[in-house]
This record gives structure tokens, sequence and C-alpha cells, in this order.
């Protein structure tokens, strides 16, 4: 089998289980729809291990160019199918697949008792077929059909419990965010289509820019409108708000969609047409500032939150913002680092605190609390995740988050000063809101759970006694493991500070550079005393949430509280400012007007006049075949006429062309 | 005449032969079901016959003429003939059911139809005038026929008006034929080319030397516009549509226009080739295919009988064909991908499954309903959802919206006529599909939104779902990979072009 | 006499006969018009073979009496598809006599708009 077929499989193989689960046992086979989560992990399965192979075959080729067929030509624009296969492509395929394999076990069990259970798994099939289209385009028109895909997936399984309002409203609200970033990637991308349609092909366009062609005026607009697409997607700050809401979905889904592949999409976009942003120097200000900003300021509203999968929510924003700075700084093996490392670990804590409102019934933690004792491996297991994310020595966030922090300490000017300030600030953050996500889960004694959370909002009269939380089943408990193990080793594993024999050192690294625009091998460092200064910040977190919860430290109700808990008025300056003022008031209403007073009114002009001339032709069909071909002979005889009227050379008369056609004949 | 002669009408003659065979079973057979099975068995193995052809397991390659010269097998015939066969079985396929409950003659309804599609294949691939007309009468002269075999009143009616709108057609047709022989002394294509070539040494001379030859060519494209249902003969469609059997419906509006086209693009591009009649021709063509797209779907808006209906947009849609006819560039065939000419071998084939599947699953419901009112079909959603959302497809298709073939068929026609600078052609094609939104979606509001006002249950035959949703498959299929189809309708192009 | 003379004829005659089947409302007539269109061809044709022998051709090497010939063998076509088209068309006629007790064209109107 060759390796292009190889790629269509691993492409195709989750399309076919969306088709099997969304066809066969969605709506033919409804008593069997238990098949259908098993037939969803197959399908990944197969594609994990197929992308295991390819990453290996990887290592020998190198870059790939694959062009199977042509899918689109219209004149001599055309389309071709084809992947391109680079690095960053077989690095993502591995977390796409293996993350979506490990959460796609854990559903099996959290979404046992769901009566969408087979739509869910087709869903979560067809988005994992998106994702890997997205990673495996090589082409600008693809990668955006893709894109709009994965934004489609999301969209469904935000609101997979449709009935439930506040599901709806997060999943139109994802949507419509998403879309603003979309909108700008989609004349990104035109403007690109503008310099040539040639440069909508990825590998042509780095050679494009290479050889200069994207130089001048148009340049910083078109990247801003390109990263735009990647703010949407990613999250960062302004597009931000979406990404808490659409915690509404099931966990798993958040695990996988919103915190280690789809809100990565952004940051893949930025490093798959890094040169191009990589030629402009205030477009790579603007991300890496963005990206700063981003990983600070969502941080600190992670930080008052009390449901955990709105501080995971954040805290993957943040992250994310980590991944854009590093870009924005032009240290491109650093972000994907992160990405790498970030996936496992935040799936793992996504997936853990499902696995305590599996025991709970509740997201608040206002209402956990002591689950150390009733459920000790998810405790151990969300320990090891949060000190992965903090960025404790030898967990795998420390090493790629370092690796961030200290390019830009080593970049040495003043915008860096400032980044890198922010950047460690926001280390603090991290360290402060996972370990109040500790203690408040894990810590102090229990307190019941759902049943005192409805009983507080007094939604229901009968205030049961707390039941006993306990321990997720092995199939949630058994990918939390392996995420677990992964979390701790996989950082030094993949990206050692020395050469390990079997990996070699920054071999990660090295690695990701390989590919098509990086000339020169550059030289990798890990600098010691930013590991001390992050080390020390991340501890001074700890030991600071660690007072809070004791109580030493009284931090509510002040100003600052107040403007963190309201998202920093976001949601309102949205909805109040823009939405209802603007659009709703202003613009919605003189568009309305335009349209019931000019379109419509002429609309219905044009239709009376149709409907009118459909009346008088039907006359002359009046069923009589003698009628029919007398209309026949009349056109003939006027067609005939007019092409000889017409034909006639200029000054021949009609006897003339009697003659001609005499002259003809003899 | 040699053996590789007979070689090379071996579909037609299996498929006469089976027609043969199935009147003579159907007098000793009781069970007429068999009869249907060797009609399609027959069809089979012509089309494996034709496969043979194409690929070289009966003859060398294709490219060859025979019975003197006056039938050549080039890709362009075999193109035409396996979309003739492949509807044919879809149609014979799929009427099992309907023949048994309504048509009494059921041996002399499939061995007509049979005939029929004989003269079709022998119509594609035909390169001489008296071959032409001759295929062209086989076709037409089963069909009045069949038509008639409804055997009720209005099925009578049908027959009689075609049959003598058919022979008027065939008149003018056969009047064009005789100027086109008499002004260049030939009967054969290549040689009438060779005359007008020799004849030239400019375009303008061309004109003015051959005003018989431009008689020709007018009537035979008027006579020809009432095979392919379009202005000025298109009166005939809808009332012959309506009243003849859904079968036969299906195969006119599928098979004989396909026919139709092929034998006119075969003429243009055989016996004019390289000639300059091309902006004569051009403009005869985007006249009568302004005229046609504006007829039919101004007339569907007020139908309320679903053959009828369905008898407009086939006017129109053989109107958007002729836009395609008429972006004659020869020049930039093989140079521009896409040409005129392919777009609309394209869109046959495109439309073949998308009208097929929409008259086959009428055949189904409307057996079920037992009326072809647009009412009968309210609330079908709730009956038989499948059929509903498979019906959509197909109308969504005759519409023109991705991810259709009806689409992208559309868009390769209209970017052909803007490519030869017939802008104001493709326009007035756009504006004609948004006037035929309002039918199209007319249908689909009717299903899927109005209340059921009958209790019938559907019940569609397990032969026409089978066909309607591989046509279905098609329907997508080609709409999302069109290079499947615009590859060979580039070759099959390529080889009638004289130059 | 010449082409000419033999054009005009079947000129008139095919006029006559468009005449005829537009305006006549017994189906037998009209059918009779339409015979009379078949042979105004076959004046044409014949006449086309008899005065313009295919000159071209003489020249080339495809000359033979299929060629030379052609337009007779056209002219034997059109007359015998005329007579299937005619025996078919007064199948029909009978059979809708038989339904409707006449053959007036204009009684065929059911089918319409």
């Amino acid at each position: 089998m060759s390796i292009e077929n190889i790629y269509w499989l691993i492409l195709l193989i989750p399309f076919i289980g969306f088709l099997i689960n969304g066809i066969l046992f969605s709506i033919f086979f409804k008593n069997y729809s238990k098949i259908s989560g098993f037939v969803t992990v197959t399908s990944v399965f197969i594609s994990f291990v197929l992308s295991i192979f390819s990453l290996i075959n990887f290592n020998d080729k190198g870059v790939q160019l694959l062009d199977s067929f042509d899918w689109l030509m219209i004149g001599d624009v055309g389309i071709k199918t084809g992947f391109l296969i680079d690095p960053l492509t077989s690095m993502m395929l591995i977390v796409v697949t293996g993350v979506s394999l490990m959460i796609q076990i854990y559903s099996i069990g959290y979404m046992a008792s769901d009566k969408g259970y087979s739509r869910y798994f087709s869903f979560m099939a067809l988005f994992t077929f998106s994702m890997l289209g997205l990673v495996l385009s090589k082409n600008l028109i693809h990668l955006f059909i893709f894109w709009e895909l994965v934004g489609v997936s999301s969209y469904l399984l935000i609101g997979f419990w449709f009935k439930k309002n506040s599901a709806v409203v997060a999943a139109k609200k994802a949507f419509l965010m998403t879309r603003v970033g979309d909108f700008g990637l989609m004349v990104g991308i035109l403007f690109i289509f503008s310099k040539g349609q040639q440069y909508l092909d990825i590998p042509t366009l780095y050679k494009g820019v290479s050889s200069g062609e994207f130089q001048g005026s148009g340049l910083l607009i078109m990247c801003i409108l390109l990263f735009l697409g990647a703010v949407g997607k990613s999250a960062q700050f302004p597009l931000h708000s979406w990404l808490p809401d659409a915690m509404e979905g099931p966990t798993p889904v958040s695990a996988l969609l919103h915190s280690a592949t789809m809100v990565t999409a952004g940051v893949f976009l930025i490093g798959r047409l890094f040169p191009l942003f990589e030629s402009s120097s205030e477009i790579m200000v603007i991300i890496a500032i963005i990206g700063g900003f981003t990983a600070v300021f969502a941080a600190t509203m992670g930080v008052v939150s009390d449901d955990i999968k709105r501080v995971l929510a954040y805290s993957t924003i943040s992250q994310l913002g980590y991944m854009v700075l590093a870009l924005g700084s032009g240290f491109y093996a650093a972000a994907f680092f992160h990405l790498f490392t970030h996936a496992w670990f935040k799936a793992l804590l996504f997936l853990s605190a499902g696995s305590v409102s599996h025991a709970t019934g509740t997201f608040n933690m206002k209402f956990m609390g002591g689950l150390r004792k009733h459920m000790p491996i998810t405790y151990v297991l969300t320990l090891l995740g949060a000190l992965s994310l903090i960025g404790i020595f030898p967990f795998s966030g420390f090493w790629s988050k370092d690796e961030i922090l200290g390019h830009i300490y080593l970049q040495n000017s003043p915008i860096s000063m400032v980044l890198f300030i922010l950047a460690s600030l926001g280390v603090f953050l991290t360290a402060l809101y996972m370990t109040r996500v500790i203690m408040l889960t894990f810590h102090g004694s229990y307190k019941g759970g759902i049943s005192s959370e409805n009983s507080s909002n007094s939604k229901s009269e009968d205030n049961d006694h707390p039941t006993e939380p306990h321990e997720s089943p092995g199939i949630m408990l058994f990918p939390m493991i392996i995420l677990g193990f992964l979390s701790v080793v996989i950082g030094f594993l993949v990206n050692p500070l020395i050469d390990l024999g079997f990996v070699s050192k920054h071999a990660f690294s090295h690695f990701l550079e390989h590919n098509l625009f990086f000339d020169d091998p550059k030289e990798f460092h890990f600098v010691f005393e930013v590991a001390i200064i992050s080390t020390i910040l991340a501890i001074l977190g700890i030991v600071s949430a660690i007072l809070v919860f004791k109580g030493k430290l009284n931090i509510k109700n002040n100003f600052v509280y107040k403007i963190l808990i309201n998202k920093y008025y976001f949601d309102e300056f949205y909805e109040n400012l823009i939405v209802k003022k603007f659009f709703y008031n202003k613009i919605g209403s003189l568009l309305s007007w335009i349209d019931e007073n000019i379109v419509d009114k002429s609309n219905a002009k044009i239709s009376d006049f149709t409907i009118y001339l459909s009346k008088k032709m039907s006359n002359v069909q009046n069923g009589h075949l003698q009628s029919y071909g007398f209309v026949f002979f009349m056109a003939l005889t006027v067609l005939m006429i007019v092409f000889f009227i017409s034909n006639l050379n200029t000054g021949d008369s009609w006897l003339d062309l009697i003659n001609k056609l005499n002259s003809e004949i003899y | 005449m040699s053996f590789q002669d007979f070689l090379i009408i071996s579909p037609e003659i299996v498929i006469s032969f089976t027609a043969i065979s199935v009147f003579l079973l159907d007098l000793f057979i009781n069970n007429k079901k068999f009869l249907v099975n060797v009609s399609i068995a027959g069809l089979l193995f012509s089309f494996i016959l034709t496969l043979g052809l194409s690929n070289g397991w009966l003859i060398e390659s294709p490219g060859v003429y025979a019975f003197f010269s006056s039938i050549k097998l080039d890709e362009f015939s075999l193109f035409f003939k396996v979309l003739i066969i492949l509807s044919g079985v879809a149609v014979i396929g799929s009427s099992g059911e309907y023949i048994s409950s309504n048509i009494e003659s059921k041996g002399e309804f499939l061995g007509l139809l049979l005939l029929s599609i004989t003269g079709m294949l022998l119509l594609v691939s035909s390169v001489e005038l008296i071959t032409v007309w001759v295929s062209l009468e086989l076709t037409a002269i089963p069909l009045v026929a069949l038509v008639a075999l409804g055997k009720n009143d209005t099925s009578l009616e049908a027959s009689l008006k075609f049959l003598i709108l058919s022979a008027v057609s065939s008149v003018v047709i056969l009047y064009g034929l005789v100027f086109l022989y008499g002004y260049s002394g030939s009967t054969y294509f290549n040689d009438i080319f060779s005359y007008i070539s020799s004849t030239t040494s400019s375009p303008e001379d061309l004109i003015v030397l051959n005003y018989g030859l431009l008689i020709g060519i007018i009537l035979l494209v008027l006579g020809i516009s009432f095979k392919l249902a379009a202005f000025p003969f298109q009166m005939w469609v809808p009332d012959v549509y309506q009243g003849a059997p859904t079968p036969i419906t299906a195969y006119l509006s599928v098979v004989s226009k396909a026919a139709g086209f092929a034998v006119l693009l075969r003429i243009i591009y055989s016996v004019l080739g390289g000639n300059d009649f091309s902006v004569i021709l051009s403009n005869l063509f985007s006249i009568i295919a302004v005229f046609s797209m504006t007829i039919g779907n101004v007339m569907a808006l007020r139908q309320n009988d679903i053959k009828r209906l369905l008898a407009y947009s086939t006017i129109a849609h053989a109107g958007y064909l002729l836009i395609g006819v008429a972006s004659l560039n020869i020049s930039g065939i093989g140079e521009n991908l896409y040409s005129g000419p392919q777009g609309v071998l394209y869109y046959l084939a495109g439309y073949a499954f998308t009208n097929l599947t929409a008259f086959l699953l009428i055949i189904g419901v409307s057996k079920s309903i037992g009326t072809f009112e647009l009412s009968g079909f309210a609330g079908l959603r709730k009956k038989s959802p499948l059929t509903s959302f498979v019906l959509a497809v197909s109308v969504i298709s005759l519409l023109g919206i991705p991810p259709t073939v009806g689409f992208m068929s559309k868009i390769f026609i209209f970017s052909a006529a803007v490519n030869t600078n017939l802008t104001w052609l493709a326009i007035v094609g756009v504006i004609n599909s948004v006037i035929s939104a309002y039918y199209y979606l007319r249908i689909l509001k009717i299903v899927f939104v109005d209340p059921e006002n009958n209790q019938s249950e559907i019940k569609v035959s397990k032969s026409i779902s089978l066909i309607t949703l591989i046509g279905m498959i098609g329907i997508l299929l080609l709409g999302l990979f069109p290079s499947l189809i615009l590859e060979i309708a580039e070759i099959a192009v390529m080889s009638i072009v004289n130059i | 006499m010449n082409l000419e003379t033999v054009l005009i004829l079947s000129g008139i005659i095919f006029t006559i006969g468009l005449y005829g089947s537009l305006t006549k409302k017994n189906s037998i007539v009209v059918v009779m018009c339409l015979e009379l269109m078949f042979n105004a061809v076959a004046i044409a044709v014949i006449g086309f073979s008899r005065f313009r022998p295919p000159q071209v051709l003489v020249d080339s090497d495809v000359l033979s009496p299929l060629n030379v010939l052609s337009g007779h063998m056209m002219a034997v076509f059109v007359i015998a598809i005329g007579a299937a088209e005619v025996a078919l068309a007064l199948a029909l006629i009978i059979s809708i006599y038989k339904i409707k007790g006449n053959i007036e064209l204009t009684g065929l109107n059911n089918l319409k708009n």
C-alpha cells in the first residue's frame, strides 16, 4: 500500500465511522445503538495506529507533498486534492488521533446512559474526521472547508443536549463568535488568492513568500485577517468569551474539542502559514502581545470561577495564549511542543473533572470537597495533571512552558521583557487557580454534590441526604491513567535536555524544524535561571492558594473580585452594546426597512408580472395540436428570415440572394 | 462488410434480438415478470458488449467505421451508448410494477421500448444522412405506439399529437438533410465537411457561397428541437408527457433528449467542423435557448400536475443545455478545459441521474396516492421520510443547488458561455434559474411542510427504491467529483471534431 | 427541365401538405397531408440526385454506386418510412374512433395549459 493511501485511510476511516453511526445506528438500527461507541473507538484506533505508521515513515522520508487528483477545475483555476505531510502534520495526527482515542474510550463509560448515544459518537467521529482533514490539507480551500466542518461539529457537540436552553445558547454563541474569525480567515484566503491562484497551494505559498512575492502594504492587512481566524478559533482576546460557555457540552467534548484539539486549530493555522506571518515583523509583535495578554487575562478570570470546567476553560485560553505568544515571538518549535504536552494533560484534567461530576452530579466546586477519600485514583491523576499544568519539575508542562519562557528571556528586547513579565505572571496565576481547584474539590469536607446544589437553589423540595460519591468505572479510569502517565513523562521523553540514547537531545524541537521553510537548524537552550524563577512563582501561587483556602487571606467582595467574577463585563459588552444597541436597533431596523419597502415591494411586482406572463402564455398552449404546428412553422419562418437578412452581405438584395442560390447549383 | 462491422453494432443487434424475443415470448409465457428480466438481461449484455468495444476487447480501438462508413464507433458514441443503455435499464427495471398494473400489452411495451433504444444507439453512432434519418424514425415510431399503450382517452390523445407533430418534425429534419445533401453532393458527414472546406477561402465566403447549406442547417436544427423538447417545437412536450405512461415520460425526458443532443453535436462538429458557421449557429442556438428557458420556467409556475410541471422543467433544461451548445468555441476545444459541448455531455449525464430519480419516484409514489396532482404529495415527509429525502435531493439538483450535479453542470455551462463572450446568455440563464426556484421549492414545500390530506400508505417497490437510491448517490457523487465525467466528456467531444 | 423546376414543384407540394395538415379537421386528411409533405421531400431529393451528381466526389476516392445513387436511396427510405408512419397513424385513429366515436382533431384537447 502506498503511503498516500495510508493518509487517505487515516482521514476516511473516522468518516466511515461517522456514516455508520449517523445513518445505520441513529436511523435504522436504534436498538443496537450501544455498538456505535465501539465503532467510533475502532475507527479512531485504526487511524491512530496508521498515524504512528505514517510518523515512522515520515522519519524515513521527510516532507512529502502528495497530490491525488484534480478535485475541481474551472478553466485553469484548479484545486487538487492532496496532503501536505510535514512535521507539524505528523505531530498533529498523533495528537488528534491519540487524544481522540482516549476520550472516545472514556466516553463509552461517561455517556453510557445517554439517550443520544449513537448521535454523540457519530458527531465525535465527524469531528475527528474534520480535524484530521484540517491538519492534512495541502490547500487553503480544503483547509478552510475542514476549518468550517470543525466549527460545525463543535456547534453540534456543544449543543448536544439541545433540550437544555443554556446549551443551545452556548452553541449559538460559539458558532457566531468563531464565525467572526472565520470571516477574517476567508477574506485573508481571498487576499492570497488575489495574489495568484497558485498560492492557494500551501507549499507554493511558502515558495512565493521566500521569493518575496508577498511584500508590500497589503501584507499586514492580509496577515491580520488570517490571524483573526486563529483568534476566533483559539479563543484569544477579544474573541475569547465563547469558550467558557462552550463547557455546556458533554465533558468529553470539552476535553477533546475545547482543550486538546479543536481550539488548537488557530495555533495550527499560525504554524501552517508561519512563513507568511514571519515575513511581517509588525504582525509578529501583534500576535505576541495578544498571546501574552490573553495568557494573563484569561488566568485572572480562572482564579475566581466556581465551575470546575470553566476554570479549566480559562486555563485553556491562557495556555493557548502561551502558544500564540511563542509563535508571535518566532519560537515555532516551542509553541508546538507546548501544544503537544498541553493536549495530554489538559485532556486528563477535563476527564478528571468529568469523573468528579460523574460522582457528585455537579460541576460547581462549592458543593464538592473532600473527594480525596472517595475517589483516590481520580485525585492522584488530577494532581498529576495540575502539577504538569502548573509546570513543576519534572512534569511535562514544566519542559514546554519553560522552553517558551526561556526563549523570550533570551530575546532581550524591550517588548520581550514585557512579554516575559506577562508570561511569568501567568505562571503564578496558573498555580493559583489550579491549586484552588484541587483544594476546593478534593480537600476539606464533602458538601453534598448535586442534591445540595439543588436545595441551595431551592429548586427541589426534597432535601436528600447527600449520596456517597464513588470512584468512576474502569472504562473511564483506564484512559485517564494512560493520559496521567503521559502527562508525567512525555515532556521529558520527547524533548530531553540531554542525549538519552534512544531519544536524542532536543529531539522534538529538531524534528519540528525539519519542514519546508526553515533552512538553518537552530540552537535550543534550556535556561536555568528562568526555570528557577518560574518554579518559585509557581510555588508562590500554590502557597497563596492554600492560604486562601485555609481562610488566612480574604480576597472576596472587593472591587477586583467583582470585575473578575463578571468576566470583565465582556459578555455584557458584546450582548448589550454591540448586539442589541448597535446591530439590533440601528443596523437591523435600517435593513428591515429596506427589506420591507424596497426589496419586498419590487419582488412582489416582479413575481406578479411573471405570473401574469405565465397566464398569458398558457393560453397559447390550448391543446390543439394544429396550433402547436402553426406556432412551430411561424417560428421557423421568422427565424429563417431573420438569419437570411442578418447574413446578407451589405448591398445584396433578395434578388442577389436567389441568384447566388442558383449559381451554387450550376 | 466484414465480421468486424457486425461486432461494432453488436450492442444494437443484441437489443433488437432481445426485443424480438420479448415479442415472441409474450405469446407463450404467462409470467410477464420474466419478460422484464429478459429485457434487462439483454440490456446488460449489450452494456457489457459496449464496454468491450470501448476497452478494446472486441475491436482494436474506438474510432472505426462500419457498414460502408455509415456508422462510426468513437468515444462520443460510446459515451452516449452507455448513457442510453443504463437509462434504459433504470426505466425498464423500475417499471415492472407499473407495467403489471397499468399496461395491458406488456410484451409490446417492453419490446417497443427496446426497439426505440436500438434506434437511439444507432442514432448516436451514425455519420451519414440516410442512417441518421432512419435511426431517428426508428426511435420515434415505437415511441408513438408506447405513448398510446396507456389505452385510455388521454393516452391516445397524447399519442396522436405525438405522432403528427413528430412526423412534421421529421419532415423538416428530412428537408434539412436533403438540402445538406443537395448542396454538397454527398450524404457522408466527412465528405460534406471536405466539400465545405474546399469551397471556402474565408468565413464570409463560406456563408455567401452556401446559402443552400445554411437553409439545410437551420431546418435541421429547428426540426431537431422536437427531439430536444426545445423552442420552437416544445409545445407537444407537456401534453404528451402528461398523457403518456410515466415510465415512457421518464424515457422521453432523458434518453430521447440525450440522443437529440448527440446527433445535434455530431452534425455541428463533424459536418461543419472548424468552418466558421459558428457565429450564425451560435446566434441561432442562443435565441432558441433563451426562448426555451423562459417558456419552460414561466409556464411551469402555474402547473398543478407534477408530470406536467416536470415537462415544462424539461423544456427549461433543454434551454440550459442549448446555452452549452451555443458556446461553440471550436478553437477552444482541447485548450480551454470547459468548452460548451463538454459541459453539455456532463449536463446530460447528470440530468439523466436527476430526472430519472425524480420520475421513477413519482411512478412509485403516485401509484400509492393514486394521483399526479401536486397536492397529493402533501405530507409525504411523514409517510415516507426516505422517499421524500431522495425526492428532495433530485429536486435540489434540478434547481441547481450545491453539492448536487445540477449545480456543477450549470456552473460549467454558464462559464463556457462566459468564455465565449456570451455573458448575456449566461445572465439570462441565471435569471431563469431564479424563476425556476419558485416551482421547485414549491414541490419541496408541499412534500415537507404541508399537512397530509389523505391517509394512503406510501409503498414504493423495492426496484424503484434501489434504482432511485443509486440515482441519488450518482447525483451527489458527480456533483462532488465532476472530473469523473468531465475527462471522459472531453475525449468524447474531441473524437467527433473535424478540423 | 432543370433542378429549379423540380425544387419549385417540391416546394409547392410541401406547402399544400403543410397547409392541409395545419387546417383540416379530419385526422385522416391530416395524415394524407403529412404524406404529401414526405413526398415533396422525396421529389426534392430525387431532383438533387438527378441534376447534381456529386462533382466533388469525382476526384475523391470514395466514388461508388452508393454515393452516386444515394439520393435515390434516400427517396426509397422516405417512401418506406412514410408508409410506416401512415400505418401507425391509421391504427391510432381507429382506436380513437372506438373511444370517441369520431375522428375530429378539434375534439382532442383534453390535455392543455
